[in-house]
């Protein structure tokens, strides 16, 4: 901007005042000569008339000088008035013929003799670098007989350039010959100095624009060659912005697709390694977590690896055990191992379980030795074959096992002593029917064979008798009805059956009982469970009155809504608790026991040989409620 | 002896019984057997047809014995006398045949005439129960029966006892367990078995228990 602020401004200065004023002075000046010319000389075809009567004239004056004075001396003034020299010369005649005007003198510093004594002096005084034009041009004029006009600088006296316009014509003779030539010059020195110094001013402010314009195409062209190159710089810069954009662009999508993928693949790795993970997890939670040792044992026996297990089951650290052998947790695999390979390289791999496990040995860190079953199998691994043991602690199974054997055992103990006692009151039964009722009937049978045949006033003692061995016999079915199974019980309940056996024990027995009872009337419970209280207290008594050598007991029974409880209590001769239920005699400790367990009950026996005994059971009646 | 006429019905499961009661009490000029039952139903059914004065009934009858027949008879026809014929002398059953309406109870080994008697009693709307039975043997026995206040503190075991003082006394579970030389655990068990015995609940209702008992002291609070 600024510079072409600056070209604006150097093109209005140059196109300024200065600059217009002096092509146009200049131009005044021209046509100020011309104007002047054409005074001297009027149009072409008035010249030749002109000039003839003037050279007529001019003839005669040396001869008729009187006669023309006027016109002489009029055009003399006049000529030698005018602020130019004028001159004129014959062409067919010698210079002496010329005139030149008197203002020579003033002008050039020859005076108007010299100058045409002389005839060679114009030329001589013509300047160097001009003569030649002169001959050129005068010569043109000559032959063609075009005026001259042209501008030749003039050498005067004292050496100094006087410039001066010079309009010459060439008049012809009638006959066409070249006459004479006629002129007249005027002194431009000074405009030609003022031209020359606007020239030189011009010039100057010429180059000076020129420089200034070459400065400022310069600059310019500097600029602009700046400008281009910032230009090249800017769409170097550019394309190269863009260019980077680009690359960025593509390395930004290249690298969301590489992110892409690599999430993608990061992902399926997670998931993978989650997998892979949790597997892990899962298998080393299955492997520490299992319930049995897990020991891990190479072909030759030396344990590879251990679950935490190893610690509570035999008291071993797991790194405490790793790499020893196999043989110090399960002594006994020696043995086998031994039986079974019979040779000095054992593989353990080869140890195959019989059937499910081996029931063997561990031995406890602490010496001890516990029953275990041991699975052992064989796998492949890629660094060979190694044997998993699976080690479980069978104590508490082998525990149990005896638990369930003596539960058994005291089961078929019992169901033999129940056949037992089954038989036994079959075989009472028998007997009370064949050596009671059986007799009794015979008697009754005989006693009436006999009435029959006694005349009828003596048969009525013996029907009397028949009637007293009846209800001897009723008595006794009755009883005997009663012991197998008193029939309050199924129809009255509990508590009638059991006020209807204290009341029979009693009378029997001659033991008081005292019977406490709370929650019973009204009151039915299961079948069974009315049963197994009913002959608990019923063996219990008589226990009491076989066994305790005393005359009263007491009897409690109480129930709410979720038990039934008995309790039979005597303060007499006492027994050794444990003693009393091995030595399982006629006592019946252990058959009450029984049928309270039976049914899901307890029995409590409390006694002490140096006195009293309290037999307790309790029973759930209802298990719809809480209960405790 | 032109009296009114007494209408039986018979009701038991043995013929050969029926039989004996039939010649029995037919031989009385007042009584008239109408009918006869074989089981419990046949003698509702019986008694509803004929409406006698008085039903024999024997107690053990299959099917519907004869406590039931007789609840459901004095529901439903309460002018019916009932006699009860009976082996068992047992107060329970007396007492169970009173109350579901029976007015007679007759042993069947008492003398053929108890069988007669009881009818004209029960005919003649008074009751009867044959000579073993009493009034009195009855009281007694109602009395031992409702015998409904126990004590439930006799029932506890004597080890129950012995966790109870210590426990209002203010003793832990492995305090009275190192006491007494027993595992905690069954402290426990012992512990909760005499609460639920005696329906206590809290530590406050086996103090106030222990203190009305006097298990502990008075002066033993507070301390």
């Amino acid at each position: 901007m600024k510079i072409l602020d600056k070209v604006e401004e150097t093109s209005a200065y140059l196109n300024g005042e200065q600059g217009q004023m002096l092509p146009d002075s200049l131009r005044e000046a021209e046509r100020a000569l011309t104007q002047l010319a054409s005074v001297f000389f009027p149009a072409d075809a008035d010249i030749e008339q002109l000039a003839a009567g003037f050279i007529d004239n001019w003839k005669v004056k040396p001869t008729v000088e009187a006669e023309w004075p006027d016109v002489v001396s009029r055009y003399r003034i006049l000529v030698e008035q005018i602020p130019a020299v004028v001159f004129m010369a014959f062409l067919d005649q010698g210079i002496s013929e010329a005139y030149v005007s008197p203002q020579i003198e003033a002008m050039l510093g020859f005076t108007q003799s010299e100058w045409l004594n002389d005839p060679v002096r114009w030329f001589q005084q013509i300047h160097p670098d001009d003569k030649s034009r002169w001959s050129v041009e005068a010569a043109r004029t000559f032959l063609s007989g075009e005026p001259l006009r042209s501008v030749y600088r003039v050498l005067a006296r004292d050496g100094h350039v006087v410039w001066f316009h010079c309009e010459v014509r060439m008049v012809r003779h009638p006959d066409g010959r070249p006459w004479f030539i006629h002129g007249v010059g005027f002194d431009i020195t000074e405009l030609k100095q003022a031209e020359a110094a606007l020239k030189q001013a011009h010039d100057g402010l010429d180059l000076r624009v020129r420089e200034r314009t070459r400065e400022l195409g310069t600059a310019n062209a500097e600029l602009q060659q700046q400008i281009a190159v910032r230009q090249r710089a800017e769409a170097a810069l550019l394309k190269a912005q863009a260019e980077l954009e680009r690359r960025v662009s593509e390395r930004t999508m290249e690298l969301a697709r590489a992110n892409e993928y690599l999430l993608t693949e990061v992902g399926e790795r997670r998931r993978a390694e989650d997998a892979l993970r949790k597997s892990e997890d899962m298998l080393r939670g299955i492997f520490e977590h299992a319930p049995d040792t897990i020991v891990v044992i190479d072909r030759q026996g030396y344990i590879e690896r251990v679950n935490a297990q190893v610690e509570r089951m035999f008291g071993y650290r797991s790194e405490e055990i790793l790499g020893r052998q196999v043989e110090e947790l399960l002594p006994e695999l020696f043995i086998r191992r031994l039986k079974k390979q019979r040779a000095e390289r054992v593989d353990y791999s080869s140890l195959r379980p019989m059937g499910a496990g081996l029931e063997l040995h561990g031995r406890h860190k602490g010496g001890g030795e516990f029953p275990v079953e041991v699975m052992l199998s064989p796998i492949a691994v890629a660094s060979g074959s190694l044997v998993i043991a699976i080690i479980r602690d069978i104590t508490r199974r082998k525990q149990s096992d005896a638990a369930l054997r003596e539960s058994a055992d005291r089961l078929k103990t019992l169901s033999r002593r129940l056949i037992e006692v089954q038989e036994a009151e079959r075989r009472s039964l028998a007997l009370e029917l064949h050596d009671e009722i059986g007799q009794i009937l015979t008697g009754l049978k005989l006693t009436l064979e006999m009435s029959a045949r006694l005349p009828a006033q003596e048969s009525q003692a013996s029907i009397l008798k028949a009637q007293v061995l009846v209800n001897d016999l009723m008595a006794r079915a009755r009883k005997l009805s009663l012991n197998l199974r008193p029939a309050t019980l199924d129809h009255l309940g509990l508590l009638s059956a059991l006020l209807g056996h204290i009341k029979q024990y009693s009378a029997q027995t001659q033991v008081h009982v005292l019977f406490k009872h709370s929650g019973l009337e009204g009151q039915r419970f299961p079948t069974e469970i009315e049963t197994a209280a009913y002959r608990i207290v019923q063996e219990a008594l008589t226990n009491v009155a076989r066994h305790a050598e005393t005359d009263e007991a007491t009897v409690r029974v109480w129930a709410d809504r979720h038990n039934l409880s008995i309790q039979i209590e005597d303060g007499g001769k006492g027994f050794d608790t444990a003693t009393a239920l091995a030595a399982d005699n006629t006592s019946g400790l252990a058959g009450m026991r029984e049928r309270a367990h039976l049914l899901g009950g307890n029995f409590i026996i409390e006694s002490n040989p140096s006195g009293g005994t309290r037999l307790t059971a309790e029973f759930t009646v209802s298990d719809n409620l809480d209960g405790s | 002896m032109d009296a009114k006429i007494t209408n039986i019905v018979l009701a038991d499961d043995h013929r050969i019984v029926r039989q004996g009661l039939r010649a029995l009490l037919t031989a009385e000029s007042d009584f008239e057997v109408i009918g006869e039952a074989d089981d419990g139903r046949e003698a509702l059914e019986v008694v509803h047809r004929l409406n006698p004065d008085v039903l024999v009934l024997d107690l053990m009858m299959p099917g519907l014995n004869g406590l039931e027949v007789a609840r459901q008879l004095h529901k439903q026809m309460p002018k019916v006398g009932i006699v009860v014929l009976s082996m068992y002398d047992d107060e329970g059953f007396v007492l169970e045949a009173l109350a579901n309406g029976v007015s007679a109870y007759v042993l069947k080994d008492s003398n053929s005439s108890d069988l007669v008697l009881a009818v004209r009693e029960v005919a003649a709307g008074r009751r009867y129960l044959s000579p073993p039975l009493s009034d009195r043997a009855i009281e007694t026995y109602l009395q031992t029966a409702k015998v409904g206040t126990m004590d439930k503190h006799e029932t506890l075991t004597t080890r129950e006892r012995e966790v109870l003082q210590l426990s209002a006394e203010g003793h832990t579970n492995s305090e009275i367990a190192a006491r007494l030389g027993i595992s905690p655990r069954t402290a426990e068990t012992h512990r909760s078995r005499f609460m639920h015995k005696l329906a206590l609940h809290t530590q406050a209702d086996l103090i106030r228990y222990a203190l009305r008992r006097g298990i502990i002291p008075m002066e033993n609070i507070g301390k």
